[in-house]
């Protein structure tokens, strides 16, 4: 059976409502995965400050913890991701060098994330060794480490069970080239981006993925022709999700593009510091043949507790 | 109050291709702010860290009346750091009969400095990188280069000098005779970093070992109680 799941995004054809479980036809078998999404936290252990003139007592991982716990509880399957610059920023990082970014985050049960630039800030030893102190998975398929002290704790892609799904996640990194010393990177090749997610993609459809998700930290968009999460789009095909960084993009919504094939692929982007979470649920029902889909989508705003 | 909005979004009757699966996606962001709860358990990890960060970091070292914010194409936090950076050396034996001004990186300037007290950690959210200041002697040729990367980067943190309809203007006469002019920066830019190519071959360089940041501080603890307006100096 074919397993190749189609994203589709509806538009907001109806108003306010409860949630209809009389929508859904209860013989069908419904699957439901709420991916919750981090980018660019940059060392935000506490919340900004309160006298901060954008974003007042916003943030602090204290809280972004408790969110997650508040969501694991309602919900079964979550899959917990980042996009990469996890480090720099803050007290914290100068101090502690990342150790204890990576403790939270493995306390939250992040499951998978990618590499950032400011990744590097400190050397490829000080990742490596920080990363002792959680259990995620970090993928990276642009980035030849092979002869670095990455080669082991990297990998270019990972394939995770989850709803039922078989989900195959990858990462993209941005050129390092001018944005990090060269002596922090040293022995690290970095290859087109493009040509590395068109063989992840395929390579996790062969493994007959039903979802394939980017990890990318490559940027929301540019003026210039640098390659972005919208070029990526675009030039691919293959790719449900690309979960975005780098560029520090408050997406108000995730957008939606067409691939090279003219089927859609949705990407999302949250800011950065930690102020907010992306929440990506994807409801899947099935019958033989013919699908009715009902959905939900819940914002819960700055009241919800 | 709890508040759920819920929108429900349905379809009926998807046009069903050759998958037997139909996928809707739905979307949410959920902002974090002093209405989130905050976890017990995550709390009592970071204490210990907290409290160690904040011997070192929590030290007050003056305060603002206004905010000074990074932006583009004009900074307040930026122009601010960029006149320090002058004022600083342009009576010094070294500069005080030469053009001197300051262009650093908003991709430098890490966070804004609110309006209210500074601690040390605030600086080190400002600029968490140990860039060095270095002083490039750069060929008036280089002018139009620059003021390419003003324009495709949207502006940057000057100082000394403005970019009024998108063309760079030095108040400082003895540039067009003396056809070079000084920069300070820091050694992340005059090393090729963020693309600023302008930088590359300058006329003469000097480093310094003087961390950004730490400038930064003392400035801070010098001028104590900081009031900033600045004037537009970046527009086309």
């Amino acid at each position: 059976m074919e397993r190749r799941l189609f994203l589709q995004q509806t538009g907001m054809v109806a108003g306010a409502a409860v949630i209809a479980p009389s929508l859904i036809n209860a013989k069908k078998k419904q699957s439901k995965l709420v991916i919750l999404h981090t980018n660019d936290t940059h060392s935000n252990i506490d919340p900004f400050p309160v006298n901060h003139p954008k974003f007042p007592n916003m943030g602090g991982v204290s809280r972004r913890a408790a969110l997650i716990k508040q969501i694991r509880e309602q919900e079964e399957h979550v899959l917990l991701l980042d996009a990469g610059d996890i480090f720099q920023g803050t007290p914290y990082f100068n101090k502690f060098h990342g150790v204890l970014e990576m403790k939270t985050m493995g306390a939250m049960n992040y499951d998978i994330v990618t590499l950032g630039n400011h990744d590097f800030d400190i050397g490829m030893e000080a990742y490596k060794s920080a990363l002792t102190h959680a259990s995620f998975k970090v993928v990276n398929a642009n980035y030849e480490l092979s002869s670095t002290p990455l080669s082991e704790v990297v990998l270019p892609h990972t394939i995770v069970q989850k709803a039922g799904f078989k989900i195959g996640v990858f990462g993209l990194g941005v050129d390092l080239q001018g944005l990090v010393p060269e002596e922090n990177w040293k022995g690290m090749t970095y290859q087109d981006p493009i040509l590395a997610a068109q063989k992840q993609a395929g390579l996790l459809r062969k493994e007959g993925c039903d979802l394939v998700i980017c990890l990318s930290h490559l940027g929301y968009e540019y003026k210039t022709n640098q390659v972005s999460d919208k070029v990526l789009a675009a030039s691919t095909s293959g790719i449900d999700l690309i979960i975005g960084g780098h560029t520090h993009t408050f997406l108000e919504a995730m957008q939606e593009f067409q691939n090279k094939e003219g089927k859609p692929v949705f990407v999302n982007q949250v800011g950065y510091g930690g102020l907010k979470l992306g929440r990506i649920d994807i409801d899947m029902t099935h019958e033989s043949g013919k699908a009715t889909i009902a959905s939900d989508n819940r914002f819960l705003d700055e009241n919800i507790v | 109050m709890k508040k759920i909005i819920v929108f429900l979004f349905f379809l009926t009757g998807a046009g069903v291709t050759a998958c037997s699966y139909h996928l809707q996606v739905k979307e949410a962001q959920q902002a974090i702010d002093g209405s989130t709860r905050s976890s017990v358990e995550m709390d009592s990890m970071i204490a210990p860290y907290r409290r160690e960060m904040m011997k070192e970091f929590g030290q007050v070292i003056g305060e603002t009346t206004t905010d000074l914010v990074t932006g583009r194409p004009n900074s307040t936090l930026g122009f601010w750091i960029c006149d320090k950076l002058i004022a600083e050396v342009k009576d010094s034996i070294l500069f005080r009969n030469e053009p001197l001004v300051a262009f650093i990186n908003t991709g430098g300037l890490r966070a804004d400095l609110p309006r209210g007290q500074i601690t040390i950690g605030d600086i080190y959210k400002v600029m968490p990188f140990d860039n060095r200041i270095v002083y490039l002697k750069l060929s008036t040729d280089k002018i139009p280069e620059m003021e390419a990367c003003l324009k495709e980067k949207g502006g940057e943190p000057i100082g000394g000098f403005s970019l009024v309809k998108g063309k760079l203007e030095f108040p400082d006469a003895a540039v067009k005779e003396k056809k070079y002019f000084w920069v300070v920066t820091s050694d992340f830019l005059a090393d090729g970093g963020d693309n600023m190519f302008f930088f590359n071959n300058p006329l003469e360089r000097l480093d310094t070992n003087i961390l950004l940041r730490d400038f930064i501080i003392e400035a801070v603890k010098k001028e104590k109680k900081i009031t900033f307006f600045a004037q537009e100096r970046i527009n086309w």
